[in-house]
């Protein structure tokens, strides 16, 4: 649409001075990101909708503390991640975690990359959500260490770490993907347990 | 449940993946090298953790879905609207860099349509529904769709606009493909002047319900910088009823403004969604 030539930070300093689309523009351009940053955090898309139109309205509205050393989108993710969080700490205090049924289930087709596709996205949704984020910036969205940390509010080493240890929890779901276990070996329903014995019910074997 | 507990004398995934990221210290990082170095079973596990950034980065970015792009869009106009009408945000003043700006205040008196709307819709079988006349105008009541009356015609589509699809539908609406549709959608539409009838009632869609009132609507949408709308037509936004409003861009001939609102426009939570596209 309006190939606007405009950069965030212009578009940030009129909304600032008053331009009333100014922010929307911005918006815009990341929303994507945004949202899949809310949505694998929060699993619930309608919760994920709620946290990016919380976070982006105190956005709006804060942006003239906006200090301008960090990129706007760097800014826009911090605010949503933090919304997110919030959420899920709040849910935490509740009983029910319905996070994403999806598709964890089992693997029909291991050799499928799109089952690949889809069941690493479903192991992402296990892991804690410190560490999903990370893992969700670094490799799924391509952000740098050192920007991760400043969304994420924490130091650099933290974030590798974090990194580090998604990455080798989600080491074996690989494997078990790309080797299908001998007839006798493991059950591919075994993909399912982190989500099972983490709610509770470890339904199976 | 930690994955790759190795079995006696093999690292763990987590120290593979530590060193890998760089997170052991020097003499643990050595420890694990000359492990590595002896041992093709860990050596393919270390692959695997490359494999599984691989993987990672290979996963689609979920795209928002339009249900919710229009909802944050609404949000944050309601929220434009408000810091207007509070006078929260800063003013804007005329100083600013060559205005893509178009500012949201209020403009005393009626918007007043000229014929050139007539004129920009020559030769489209829009049916007019319903055919209003401008509160002021010339004191001919005879309303003859003459090119001095000021009339504005609405169509009623009933297109279920999304702001994905916007661009097009409001390109269809421009080059009157939807002209068709409207006629077939809205029978007994009067084709002549009984612009009275039409007031009472029976207003498509979204479109605000008394001339007055689209009058005010249009008026707000304008900003009071004038002009005439290119198009006028209801139908359905994020399935509520909805107006589609096409207006010049003042600042640039080469584009349109596309606002759509709801029925209690010029209310603030009826500006539903705005957007500048080419013409």
């Amino acid at each position: 649409m309006a190939d606007d030539p405009l950069s965030d930070h212009e578009l940030l300093r009129r909304h600032v001075a008053g331009d009333p689309e100014a922010f929307a523009e911005v918006v815009r351009r990341h929303r994507d990101r945004l949202w899949a940053v809310a949505l694998r955090t929060l699993g619930d898309p309608e919760d994920a909708a709620d946290a990016l139109q919380d976070a982006l309205l105190s956005a709006f509205r804060g942006a003239a503390s906006f200090r301008g050393e960090s990129a706007v989108t760097t800014w826009l993710h911090r605010v949503v991640v933090n919304a997110c969080l919030d959420r899920v700490r709040r849910r935490a205090v509740r009983p029910e975690v319905p996070l994403p049924a999806e598709t964890v289930a089992t693997v029909d087709d291991p050799f499928g990359a799109g089952e690949l596709r889809i069941d690493l996205a479903a192991a992402l949704a296990t892991l804690a959500p410190e560490q999903r984020l990370a893992l969700l910036l670094v490799d799924v969205h391509g952000w740098s260490v050192a920007e991760a940390a400043e969304i994420l509010a924490c130091p650099v080493g933290t974030v590798k770490s974090r990194c580090a240890r998604g990455r080798a929890r989600l080491l074996p779901l690989l494997q078990h993907l790309r080797n299908p276990p001998s007839p006798h070996g493991v059950q591919p329903r075994e993909v399912r347990t982190n989500r099972a014995a983490s709610t509770g019910g470890e339904a199976a074997t | 449940m930690t994955e790759g507990v190795p079995r006696a004398g093999h690292p763990g995934a987590d120290i593979l993946s530590a060193r890998l990221e760089g997170l052991l210290p020097h003499s643990e990082a050595a420890h694990v090298d000359a492990h590595l170095a002896a041992c093709a079973a860990c050596r393919e596990r270390r692959a695997g953790l490359v494999d599984v950034r691989v993987a990672l980065a290979s996963l689609d970015i979920d795209r928002m879905p339009d249900a919710v792009a229009d909802r944050l869009q609404a949000a944050l106009l309601a929220e434009v609207g408000e810091a207007a009408r509070g006078g929260a945000a800063p003013a804007t003043d005329g100083s600013g860099p060559a205005g893509v700006v178009t500012r949201i205040r209020r403009r005393r008196g009626p918007w007043l349509l000229a014929g050139g709307v007539a004129a920009a819709l020559a030769g489209l079988v829009f049916v007019a529904v319903p055919m209003w006349e401008a509160t002021t105008s010339h004191d001919d009541t005879t309303g003859t769709a003459a090119q001095s009356t000021s009339t504005y015609q609405v169509t009623a589509s009933g297109t279920a606009y999304t702001s994905a699809d916007l661009e097009d539908q409001v390109r269809r609406l421009l080059d009157g493909d939807g002209a068709e549709q409207a006629q077939s959608r809205v029978e007994a539409a009067p084709s002549d002047d009984s612009g009275e009838e039409s007031t009472d009632g029976a207003t498509p869609g979204g479109v605000p319900t008394t001339p007055q009132a689209l009058d005010a609507c249009v008026d707000r949408l304008t900003g009071g910088a004038g002009g005439e709308p290119l198009a006028i037509d209801t139908g359905t936004f994020a399935g509520n009823p909805a107006t589609v409003v096409v207006l010049p861009e003042p600042d640039d001939a080469g584009h349109v403004v596309v606002w759509v609102v709801g029925p209690t426009c010029p209310d603030e939570d009826a500006l539903l969604y705005r957007e500048v596209m080419p013409r």
